[in-house]
């Protein structure tokens, strides 16, 4: 396992109200996860769920509550600044907004320079010629080097903002929502890209997106979260075809398909999503979950494997 | 159809001054919304389908140097030639909009039930608790739980989802015959966005309202419209009833944008379709067909005369010299032969 999260909590505090009474912003529980070299892992749920959160521990650029994060079997939770400086060569991150992951005031070729500079990859007088070659790779041309952020489209600065992740030749990254400020044409090229950088550079990557969809594509095997829990994990094909948790079928359910004459079969959620500051008892889910039973706000169920690689969250999936 | 429609757009021209000269955002739209109907929007972002919109119920700032042309025919009037006084008494009253992003378009300082109450106020002439009751009953119709406290909150002490409902609450407050949605579920969750279209498709029902929805994503069109009209940069490229756009597209571009979305049916190992390039600006808008630069089947005709919008079959519309030869089958080989030379013709 290239990378492995292990119980890993986060919970951020609240100062609030005017007797500055304190609680916690419960972001993510208990969760545990491993990705396997040139995988691609997909975490879906909807927003607040704790997604990102977990793809921020995973590079310890928030720092877990509590809980391990091992990269290559090493506990990275327990490193130095320095050793973590040097392990975040190998693991980098691209973020959804590439308008404000960007410089405005840096030519483009710099930003992707700037990496190799810190980490004196290559000789100094090598390095241009080293951007000139992942602009190519991102499918720029060399001219665009000495451009400014704001002289590219949207999907061009995703481009931009992949070249300057792989400027360190990383071996694992975070796509934290990468398409989803995309226009469907772009997000169809940049989905390519990074499954064909993947082939090329055998590339691990945690995805991070609400669009199932574009999961269900890129995606090896997909977990979905909910409230800060890991409710289920499973190989992409078994969890779209036989998803065994009530919040993932009606996830599923609920996304709208580009086909007029299919019936529509919802399960429609009912009410909000409660609040991360205070939990339900037992099963976070039950309160909207058209299955639950008594024993559901009791006890909180465990993630349990019940078929090979294929674990669910729930009381009712026995 | 023998009726009349209840919005009838003609030629729409919309141009705006910007720094580098005016540009048309939308040019030359004409299209029909009938009561009952709803009618899909789609098309990428600077395409102008929410400039079509505005320019509807004329939302533009006095001193913004909009202009618009054409007519745009609502219940036998044309909103463009009315007065501001006119035109106010429709807003809000006979025609609503609701906006993507629920938290900037209500204002935080005032509760949700005194913004709606506003539109009750003024355009029925209701009595303050007249209009307080009303809203009530508003907030229950689109499922806020405990309604009559409820008014009294602010935005920010609701969720997302909430505030979309107060949006829509507010839009039909004084039952409006036409409700333009622009992007009215994007900001919102999945599990979240089915309760809303539901929600939307349930009260256009009871109210016999017509509905124009904006949106980028071709599933929630498939799921609510019934007829669609796809935008390319400024204009309408294809027009057809839901059914037929989705099965037999015509337009390269609604074709290239159809098979691009990846679905949770397709084949995952399959590459994505792309369609090259990007959308030229507003400001260098091609001469000849607007699409031609990224469109795999254009050839010379295609780069030096645009084409119109003509009949492709019963209510279906397209704008392209090729419509005929193209299938969606014999796409692909017919692509491959042209790429060279649509490469020498542009270059």
């Amino acid at each position: 396992m290239l990378l492995k999260l292990e119980n890993a909590v986060k919970r951020f505090p609240v100062k609030g109200g005017c007797f500055r009474t304190k609680s916690e912003v419960k972001a993510v529980s208990n969760l545990s996860l491993s990705i396997a070299e040139g995988e691609t892992y997909g975490l879906v749920g909807e927003s607040g769920c704790g997604k990102s959160t977990t793809g921020r521990m995973a590079l310890r650029l928030i720092e877990p509550t509590s809980g391990k994060v091992y990269y290559k079997g090493e506990d990275i939770t327990a490193y130095s600044d320095e050793q973590l400086r040097l392990v975040r060569k190998e693991m980098q991150i691209v973020f959804q907004d590439p308008y404000s992951s960007l410089n405005p005031r840096l030519q483009i070729g710099k930003a992707i320079q700037e990496a190799m500079n810190i980490f004196r990859i290559g000789e100094a007088a090598e390095r241009k010629q080293q951007v000139y070659e992942l602009l190519h790779k991102v499918g720029l041309q060399r001219e665009h080097y000495d451009r400014y952020p704001h002289e590219f489209s949207g999907g061009q600065r995703q481009r931009i903002v992949l070249a300057r992740a792989l400027a360190v030749s990383p071996r694992f990254i975070v796509c934290d929502e990468p398409v989803s400020a995309l226009d469907v044409s772009i997000q169809s090229q940049i989905i390519n890209l990074l499954e064909q950088l993947q082939d090329e550079l055998q590339l691990t990557y945690l995805f991070i997106a609400h669009d199932l969809s574009v999961v269900r594509h890129i995606s090896d095997r997909v977990g979905v979260m909910y409230l800060g829990h890991l409710v289920e994990e499973a190989p992409t094909d078994e969890l779209f075809t036989h998803p065994r948790h009530p919040y993932t079928r009606a996830l599923l359910s609920a996304v709208p398909h580009p086909n007029p004459k299919r019936k529509r079969e919802r399960i429609v959620l009912t009410g909000d999503v409660p609040s991360p500051i205070q939990l339900p008892s037992g099963c976070v889910f039950h309160p909207r979950c058209p299955a639950a039973v008594p024993a559901c706000k009791e006890a909180v169920p465990a993630l349990k494997e019940r078929l090979a690689g294929h674990r669910v969250a729930c009381h009712l999936a026995d | 159809m023998n009726r009349t429609p209840l919005l009838d757009v003609k030629h729409l021209r919309t141009r705006f001054p910007t720094e580098r000269g005016e540009v048309t955002a939308v040019d030359g739209v004409s299209f029909q919304v009938y009561a009952g109907e709803t009618v899909g929007l789609v098309g990428e972002s600077g395409c102008g389908k929410s400039v079509t919109s505005l320019s509807i119920l004329r939302l533009f700032g006095k001193h913004s140097g909009t202009r618009l042309e054409g007519e745009i025919n609502f219940e036998g009037k044309n909103l463009l030639t009315m007065s501001l006084e006119e035109i106010q008494k429709i807003r809000g009253n006979r025609i609503s909009m609701i906006f993507q992003d629920p938290m900037s378009s209500l204002n935080p300082v005032l509760t949700i039930g005194d913004q709606i109450a506003e539109s009750i106020i003024r355009h029925q002439g209701a009595s303050k608790k007249a209009a307080l009751e009303k809203t009530v009953e508003m907030l229950r119709l689109v499922g806020i739980p405990s309604p009559e406290q409820r008014v009294f909150d602010y935005p920010h002490q609701l969720s997302g989802g909430m505030r979309q409902r107060v949006m829509i609450a507010m839009g039909l407050s004084c039952q409006p015959k036409l409700l333009i949605a622009d992007e009215p579920t994007t900001a919102l969750d999945v599990t979240i966005q089915a309760q809303i279209l539901d929600l939307m498709l349930e009260v256009k029902e009871r109210l016999n309202m017509g509905m124009i929805l904006i949106t980028h994503d071709l599933g929630v069109v498939a799921e609510v419209c019934s007829r669609v009209l796809v935008m390319y940069l400024g204009q309408i490229v294809e027009e057809a009833p839901v059914e037929t756009l989705f099965e037999h597209p015509k337009h390269p571009y609604t074709v290239g944008l159809l098979r691009s979305i990846p679905t949770l049916e397709g084949n995952r190992s399959e590459k994505l379709h792309v369609i090259e390039g990007m959308v030229p600006s507003l400001h260098q808008i091609p001469q000849g067909c607007r699409f031609a630069q990224r469109c795999p089947y254009a050839d010379r005709l295609c780069f030096d005369q645009a084409p119109d919008l003509t009949e492709a079959g019963r209510d279906h519309k397209v704008r392209c010299w090729h419509q005929d030869k193209l299938s969606l089958e014999g796409g692909m080989e017919l692509a491959f032969e042209t790429r060279e030379r649509r490469e020498t013709l542009s270059g």
